[in-house]
């Protein structure tokens, strides 16, 4: 209604915009105009990136053991050029015996002089940790993935709004706001979200004497999560974090007894501390060797051994263990080994791996991976999928 | 860091004095070790620098490039930036004895201390401290000069640097540097029991506001004789106007 409201003023601009279109055609100036704006500074181009991983393995099933393959692509197509506006767009696809389709990021980062704003989908990392991560109060659950053969365990998106001011050089607050659930697999214009459905959170970092701190939390409807973190170096780099989860109806109550009781509860029930170190030996003239280990405890958890667990489904044990040992003898080879392990009831899932970048953007894989438990362990030997085997090959280009 | 410009004062002094003075054999001879160096770290040290180049590492199988670009502050902040497709995106920020790598898949920022400065920077022949430069090779090594050599047909001084302390990558170094321009034209690294690791061979220099820069250097792994790793500067530019905020969480995560 609005526009239709205008009509005469838009024709007369419409009018001049036809006049100085002719003018500017045949008197040459378009051409011209055109070629300043693709030469300033100020046009973005796109930098396309491709990446192929294709995987030919074998894994036991139903007492033998069945070959398979998959395809992994991913099709990136990012800004550059500008210095304040970022484009990145991330097409994936998986193609095995079916094929199915996603988009993980698709945003835009715009940065203003006191602060940036990022709009799409797209990742943030909150907290410290590889694997283990309480911090990661927005991505949950990838704590106990039977897959251990990524580069980035934790590579989960979600659709965001989120607002980063610097605070100085190294400290920074950032507010974000997630509309969807953190596992949605895409979040469509037509999905529609009561506000309060909604989940909203920030966060606090800070370095002081070589300390990283950072503090924060996420609200949501029925839940709010907050986590402290601390990163350091003493003979290794050393992290840690520490969360919980306490329910909406943690402030419900009368007296501030039943508050305070409830408040202790929901600690009990949910603290988690995670933590780790990271330290790099040189090896020269052999190469690096780099070591990590995190653990998650859960001082409250489960320290007794469940009578039978479900394969690679948390039963809510107080201690995981993941070492992590990398060796790299040259500038091109990598050989890796993995852990996740679960102490309480002596179960485990056991990955090595080698990458050697032989040609530009090249890397040939080979990786193999055992459980080891019974079969009232969350891991166990002779399970579905406990050997399993991959020859593959990743191109980017 | 106001005793290191003073330090970069008195260095530059000392250059402008070994440009403006006619070197002769004798005031060659009469240079100690410590003045060698401190004049080739003069040239090292620019108060800022913006720069683009690669890295060639090179092996039985072939010909791996890297390029980047780089914005440097002094001697202990640099913001590096990869820009081959394989790694577009991917940041190393140093500060002082610090790195921040910024991986933009993952959205994730890693911050290194300590024993991670000697790890090899993108599967190079070059670790981090290679890349970024040390802390003054005074302060770390004892120096001895060992005669005149000639390199490339330059001649240059031979100085032999003997590590004070275990944390570093390189107990023992040896150099070749250009008695006219103050640049290492040649290096040897040692290991602890004298085996030879790594040796470097600068094949370009340019001079650029009176600083002579190696723009072009080969370093090669003693122990695999197929392998090197070409360090190219294609363009660089100093001493230009660089914001210190370049070197910010903020910078390092765009």
């Amino acid at each position: 209604m609005v526009i239709l409201a205008r009509p005469t003023a838009q024709m007369k601009i419409l009018q001049k915009f036809r006049a100085l279109y002719r003018h500017c055609v045949r008197g040459f100036i378009l051409p011209v105009m055109l070629l300043a704006v693709f030469n300033s500074p100020l046009y973005a181009k796109a930098v396309t990136l491709v990446k192929i991983t294709a995987f030919a393995g074998a894994t036991n099933f139903n007492d033998i053991m069945n070959i398979s393959g998959i395809v992994m692509s991913s099709l990136i197509v990012k800004s550059s050029g500008n210095k304040n506006v970022r484009g990145y767009l991330e097409l994936s696809s998986q193609i095995a015996d079916t094929v199915s389709f996603d988009i993980p990021r698709a945003y835009i980062k715009v940065r203003f002089p006191k602060f940036r704003v990022t709009l799409g989908k797209n990742r943030v990392s909150w907290g410290e940790g590889f694997l283990f991560n309480s911090g990661d109060v927005i991505f949950e659950g990838a704590d106990l993935i039977q897959n251990l053969s990524y580069n980035d365990l934790r590579a989960e998106t979600a659709w965001l709004a989120d607002f980063y001011i610097p605070l100085g050089l190294f400290s920074f607050a950032e507010a974000i706001a997630l509309p969807f659930p953190a596992n949605a697999a895409s979040g469509t214009a037509a999905s529609l979200v009561p506000w309060d459905s909604g989940r909203y959170g920030g966060r606090l970092a800070a370095e002081l004497a070589g300390i990283k701190l950072e503090a924060g939390g996420i609200y949501g409807k029925v839940k709010i999560k907050p986590y402290i973190s601390i990163q350091g170096h003493l003979f290794a780099d050393l992290y840690a974090d520490c969360g919980i989860i306490l329910p909406e109806s943690v402030w419900d109550g009368p007296e501030a007894a039943d508050i305070f009781n409830s408040f202790k509860r929901s600690v009990k029930d949910t603290l988690t501390v995670t933590g780790g170190f990271f330290r790099q030996f040189n090896a020269n003239p052999y190469g690096a060797v780099t070591v990590r280990t995190e653990v998650k405890l859960l001082p409250y958890g489960e320290w007794k051994q469940a009578e039978s667990a479900v394969s690679g489904v948390d039963p809510g044990y107080g201690l995981y263990i993941y070492p992590e040992l990398i060796y790299a003898p040259d500038s091109t080879l990598s050989l890796s080994i993995r852990s996740l392990v679960s102490p309480i009831d002596l179960s485990g899932i056991f990955f090595s791996g080698l990458s050697w970048n032989i040609y530009q953007g090249l890397n040939i894989l080979i990786q193999g991976a055992v459980q080891f438990g019974e079969e009232s362990d969350i891991w166990g030997w002779g399970r579905n999928g406990s050997l399993s085997c991959a020859l593959g090959l990743e191109y980017r280009y | 860091m106001k005793r290191y410009f003073s330090k970069i004062y008195v260095l530059n002094i000392l250059l402008l004095l070994a440009l403006i003075q006619p070197l002769s054999a004798q005031n060659l001879k009469s240079l100690t070790g410590r003045e060698i160096i401190e004049r080739m770290e003069a040239n090292q040290v620019q108060k800022s620098s913006v720069s683009e180049g690669a890295f060639i590492i090179t092996d039985r199988f072939g010909m791996r490039k890297k390029t980047f670009k780089a914005v440097s502050l002094g001697k202990d902040r640099t913001l590096l930036e990869f820009t081959n497709p394989e790694e577009a995106g991917q940041k190393i920020l140093r500060i002082g004895d610090e790195i921040y790598l910024y991986f933009p898949e993952a959205e994730d920022i890693i911050h290194l201390q300590g024993s991670a400065l000697r790890d090899s920077v993108m599967g190079s022949d070059l670790s981090y401290e290679d890349l970024t430069g040390e802390k003054g090779l005074l302060d770390i090594y004892k120096v001895v000069v060992n005669g005149m050599e000639t390199v490339n047909g330059q001649k240059c001084y031979v100085v032999e640097l003997t590590a004070k302390t275990r944390k570093v990558v390189y107990p023992k170094e040896k150099l070749w540097v250009d008695a006219e321009l103050f640049v290492a034209r040649k290096a040897y690294y040692y290991a602890l029991s004298g085996r030879l690791l790594k040796e470097m061979d600068v094949e370009k220099v340019i001079t650029v506001k009176g600083k002579n820069i190696p723009v072009r250097l080969v370093m090669r792994d003693a122990m695999k004789k197929n392998s090197k790793t070409v360090f190219v500067i294609d363009s660089i530019k100093i001493d230009v106007p660089v914001d210190r905020k370049t070197f910010s969480l903020e910078e390092l995560s765009w």
